[in-house]
């Protein structure tokens, strides 16, 4: 790994077991085995690609990634819905371990993988920037310095002393997210996360994530805003199927990516749908 | 300030082993911090109304118990210093029984903060249990009103020794606590299973009664049961009552570890699956 290299994925995949009554321990799964003969469960045709196992009846969420990111740099990872994006994430994030492959990784690694929620829902907003400071690494006195800026860039100051659960939707998001980019990470991920901020917000979360690249944080960021992730990521890579299509300039791979997407939405007159399961 | 690129990471399908996984958890005694002290939040949020109600209830269960066993069923009973030894069963019991039923389903009830970063799960019951000692040392006052009020000679080298006592307790609440909440995690029917669990350990533990004149066999079997061991040493160092046999108290001794580091070991094992299925 060079010394730039923060992120190195080798060969990454995740498979993940179908959910199968016979391979649970528990009395529930005994009694639903026995009555699954009578209630065949069918999935849903799809088209049947190598990410089905057929022999563990298992599937392949991501499939022999690799890539490098180095320091400093934005990254998008666009990719149709179930392509892996927020797997591959959590995976970087520790949070999944991979099936198979080496991810190696430099530095404090702070994912904010879901948009909405602070931790404790019955807790003031301060007493949830504390928690979730430092449950991100942060010590408590260094959080007290930081306090101000964190809850002026979240423009929640009036309700600070508020409980969380009377929060909107958008200021816990913008309380997440502001602890988290003060909280000096090496590499930040973001899924998903400006989707449900206003505009003005918006231009701010920009402005911050570029401000943390300047100073060498590296910056993944999965989203299906198209021109959100032209305008801030310099290089991005398309997953199609658990696999990289495309991996570059973010203009190039996005021109890839909206052809195929677009290809995909025209209607074709097709056969009706079978439903039977794909792994037989 | 140390160089946050410096540390390096590696992320594989590899399990850890158990001494690796045990040497991680000094790392993140600041997540520990976190979550105890967010337990705690939550438990004294109404501060002192919480805190009275804790400090009464034990002194309540005990009225009843004495009033119950003492006045209406059996003369054996009739010793001064029988409540002092329910009050020690009841504060013993109370400890025993958050650590079935909070830690026990700590890990489900935690899982937005699971999902959120990683660190090592065994971290998530342990702050509950720490929760629960607190609730220990609230109720303690009133064991010494309750000596007090029923002129039980205790000196305060009997005090001393009821340390080692409430260590092995602590013991005890940890090994439930990782077993119960690994196995709730695991499997969805042990939570059903839980108040009968509860009910068979509060009659087949020492809380009401001392327990004397049982046949060598019926002693082994009785004493691995570990919270035998902890209410015989602690109203033996404290009121004088007869103590454990030797053998007895050894099996409960060795019960109490194997609870303990056969729970970690399982938290070590289950780790990857605890964070895989905490969906996002």
């Amino acid at each position: 790994m060079e010394n730039d290299t923060v992120i190195a994925l080798e060969g990454i995949g995740k498979k993940y077991p179908l959910r199968n009554p016979a391979n649970e321990k528990t009395l529930r799964a005994g009694v639903e085995t026995f009555f699954h003969s009578f209630l065949k469960k069918a999935i849903p045709d799809v088209d049947k690609t190598s990410q089905w196992d057929k022999k563990t009846k298992s599937f392949w969420a991501v499939k022999n990634v690799s890539f490098r990111i180095n320091r400093g740099e934005i990254v998008g990872l666009i990719g149709a819905n179930g392509c892996g994006k927020s797997t591959l994430l959590k995976m970087i994030a520790k949070l999944v371990p991979p099936t198979e492959g080496e991810i190696a990784i430099r530095g404090k690694v702070i994912p904010i993988t879901n948009a909405f929620g602070a931790i404790q829902s019955e807790l003031s907003g301060r007493n949830n920037i504390y928690l979730i400071g430092m449950l991100m690494g942060l010590p408590r006195y260094e959080i007290t310095q930081r306090l101000n800026s964190i809850v002026n860039f979240a423009d929640i100051a009036p309700f600070i002393d508020s409980e969380v659960r009377s929060y909107s939707k958008g200021m816990n998001s913008r309380l997440v997210f502001s602890v988290a980019t003060h909280t000096s990470p090496s590499i930040l991920l973001l899924d998903e996360v400006l989707s449900v901020t206003d505009h003005v917000y918006q231009r701010k979360c920009i402005n911050k994530i570029r401000e943390l690249a300047d100073q060498g944080t590296s910056i993944v960021l999965v989203s299906h805003h198209t021109s959100l992730v032209e305008e801030i990521c310099t290089r991005s890579i398309y997953l199609k199927k658990g696999s990289i299509v495309a991996d570059g300039d973010t203009k190039t791979v996005m021109r890839e990516y909206l052809r195929e997407g677009n290809k995909m939405a025209t209607p074709v007159v097709s056969q009706p749908p079978s439903i039977s399961s794909p792994l037989g | 300030m140390p160089d946050p690129f410096s540390d390096l990471q590696k992320i594989t399908s590899i399990p850890i082993t158990f001494f690796t996984y045990l040497a991680s958890i000094e790392k993140y005694s600041l997540v520990l911090r976190a979550l105890i002290w967010k337990d705690f939040l939550l438990r004294f949020r109404h501060r002192w109304f919480n805190s009275f109600s804790v400090f009464l209830q034990p002194m309540i269960t005990v009225v009843i118990i004495c009033f119950a066993f003492e006045g209406f069923v059996s003369p054996i009973f009739h010793q001064r210093d029988y409540p002092v030894c329910v009050y020690l069963g009841v504060l013993v019991w109370q400890f025993i029984s958050r650590s079935i039923n909070l830690a026990g389903t700590a890990l489900r009830s935690n899982k937005n903060v699971l999902t959120r970063t990683y660190f090592p799960r065994i971290l998530i019951p342990c702050a509950a249990i720490f929760g629960g000692l607190t609730d220990f040392f609230v109720g303690f006052p009133g064991l010494l009103l309750c000596i007090w009020f029923f002129k039980v000679p205790v000196s305060i080298f009997s005090l001393i020794g009821l340390i080692p006592f409430i260590g092995l307790m602590v013991v005890v609440g940890f090994g439930t606590s990782f077993w119960l909440s690994i196995l709730d995690y695991k499997y969805d029917d042990i939570s059903y299973m839980m108040p009968f669990l509860t009910q068979f350990l509060f009659i087949a533990s020492p809380i009401t009664y001392i327990p004397s004149g049982f046949s060598r066999a019926v002693s082994f079997v009785y004493s691995l049961n570990p919270i035998v061991a902890v209410l015989g040493g602690m109203r033996h160092s404290l009121v004088g009552k007869p103590a454990p046999t030797a053998i007895s108290f050894s099996v409960s001794i060795f019960s109490a570890f194997a609870l303990l580091i056969g729970g970690a070991w399982m938290f070590c094992i289950n780790e990857p699956k605890i964070a895989d299925t905490g969906d996002t």
